[in-house]
């Protein structure tokens, strides 16, 4: 039986600056995957064109294994998103938003909504403009999980919340899938909350796909390495990637099957961070060629 | 367009309507529209007697404003109304757009809406400008001139729909809401010409001309409606890959 939430192959979309290439990756039931990689490298384009809210230039959607264009209806309301910012219009509050959703939404739950917003002591009849951002963010989430939905997509929910707020959200969407049928994906450049829930990570540079893998596939195929600018030859140095070189040595990630070309070095096991600030600098190196 | 698309783009209507300030504004002009014809009806009908001739003034003085309203309300409410709703979803800020596309309804949907407004809008036209040709036929009818003095008026309703309404959309960029309001200009100023080459327009010998004048002004909505009506339906039929397009 086929347990993937959302299928993505070959997504492209050509901006005049900025060419989404060709992204493929799969999230299963039950995972939290990251979406990981610096500012502008794509993660939103790749949930606008989840959404549809932006035209491809190629590739297909399938969120159950239904296409997000031919079945547009049915994947949203599979589909719960939150927004990097309030997405609410101007000058409404949540009582009329609720109302709004029972319309639009097949399997729209008010009494869970209602109990969302007892739980995040959101008021109901204020102005949502007048909420606070993490206050925004619990609204949207609101929102997002009360008709019931198989994928939560969040387009860096934590993005300017406080530590508090951060890790109540965390806890909720690592709650969304405790069950093992639903799914997360959420995009964001703050390293530590993937570290946190993630249970899979993609990382997208510049547009391109590089990696996406569990996290604890990470540990099993790359490694952190540093140590004295002489342990740096020009014969191993074209294993590194992101090489960093300071008056103090050197630092690097490598690929773990690669670590017997470096001797004398210190060797520790990478993080998210790591992951994508190296391939960062690395793709800068590239690209500066 | 289909029942089902049509039901969705109403659905989608609904939600907007009941989300934004502007969609109750909307209702609310609409009832004034409706009080309107409603007095236009009395007055027209009831009102005008052969020794009751300070009631003309008035009477007529109500005529040209129901064919200013003509023009007004129902591209007012009907379009531009409606279009701002529109355009917080479709053209407008990120926040709203979002989250009406976050909301279960296809990006076709919002295609069918807006084709329905310009329908709507180019049908509500016709039946303001059937409304007020009528009206005054009777009231011509009784010997009274109410055309008298119009025919600057229709031409300066045609100018006053281009600027209000041409001009935004041209910036907008939604063809068809062009198309319509370039319709609706010349409507107006066909009714114009057609008034102005009527040297006296009370004269019982022009009636028939008084009559063309009048239907020539409807034909020109209906046939405004319809091409409005069938550029919609090709619009959509051939428009392809169709997302929510919020950020160009």
């Amino acid at each position: 039986m086929n347990n993937t939430i959302l299928n993505i192959s070959g997504l492209t979309k050509n901006y005049k600056d900025f060419t989404l290439d060709s992204a493929s990756f799969e999230i299963d039931q039950g995972t939290v995957m990251g979406l990981v990689g610096q500012n502008g490298a794509g993660k939103t384009t790749i949930i606008r064109l989840i959404m549809n809210m932006i035209d491809r230039n190629g590739g297909t959607v399938k969120v159950c294994g239904l296409d997000n264009i031919a079945d547009e209806i049915a994947v949203k309301n599979k589909i719960g998103y939150v927004s990097d910012e309030s997405f609410f219009f101007y000058n409404t509050n949540l009582a009329r938003t609720a109302k709004a959703c029972a319309i639009a939404y097949d399997n729209w739950n008010a009494a869970k909504f209602a109990d969302f917003l007892k739980k995040w002591e959101l008021p109901e009849k204020k102005k949502i403009s007048a909420f606070s951002k993490g206050m925004q963010t619990k609204a949207m989430l609101a929102v997002a999980l009360s008709h019931d939905p198989e994928l939560l997509i969040l387009d860096e929910p934590t993005a300017g919340l406080d530590p508090v707020a951060r890790i109540e959200i965390l806890d909720l969407l690592r709650d969304f899938v405790s069950d093992g049928k639903r799914s997360v994906l959420f995009s964001t450049h703050i390293t530590g909350d993937l570290d946190r829930i993630a249970d899979v990570i993609t990382l997208i540079i510049d547009g391109q796909i590089r990696e996406s893998m569990s996290i604890d596939a990470i540990e099993d195929r790359y490694a952190v390495i540093s140590g004295a600018n002489n342990k740096l030859t020009s014969a191993n140095e074209k294993y590194t990637i992101g090489l960093r070189e300071l008056n103090t040595g050197f630092e690097s990630l490598i690929l773990r099957e690669n670590l017997s070309k470096f001797e004398g070095v210190s060797v520790k096991n990478p993080n998210v961070e790591n992951l994508l600030t190296f391939s960062i600098w690395q793709n800068r190196k590239e690209s500066s060629k | 367009m289909t029942m089902v698309q049509r039901k969705r783009a109403a659905k989608l209507q609904k939600t907007m309507y009941l989300y934004s300030k502007s969609g109750r504004a909307r209702l609310l002009m609409l009832l004034v529209a409706v009080l309107q014809i409603t007095i236009i009806a009395v007055a027209s009908i009831s009102g005008i007697k052969n020794d009751e001739a300070y009631l003309v003034a008035p009477c007529a003085a109500m005529f040209t404003f129901v064919q200013f309203m003509a023009c007004l309300f129902p591209v007012g409410v009907d379009s531009s109304i409606n279009e701002r709703v529109t355009q917080e979803a479709y053209h407008g800020s990120a926040m709203p757009a979002k989250f009406m596309c976050s909301l279960p309804f296809e990006a076709r949907d919002l295609l069918n809406f807006k084709v329905c407004l310009w329908e709507k809008a180019a049908a509500v036209n016709v039946l303001f400008v059937t409304l007020g040709h009528i009206s005054a036929l009777i009231v011509e009818s009784r010997g009274y001139a109410v055309y008298h003095g119009v025919a600057g008026l229709f031409t300066l309703m045609a100018i006053i729909d281009e600027a209000l309404f041409i001009v935004p959309f041209l910036i907008k960029s939604t063809k068809v809401n062009v198309v319509m309001c370039v319709f609706i200009g010349f409507s107006f100023s066909f009714a114009g010409v057609f008034i102005d080459i009527v040297p006296d327009m009370s004269a019982d010998t022009m009636a028939l001309l008084k009559i063309f004048s009048g239907i020539s002004g409807i034909i020109i909505y209906i046939a405004a409606t319809v091409i409005i009506a069938a550029a919609g339906e090709l619009y959509i039929k051939y428009k392809k890959n169709v997302s929510w397009n919020m950020f160009k």
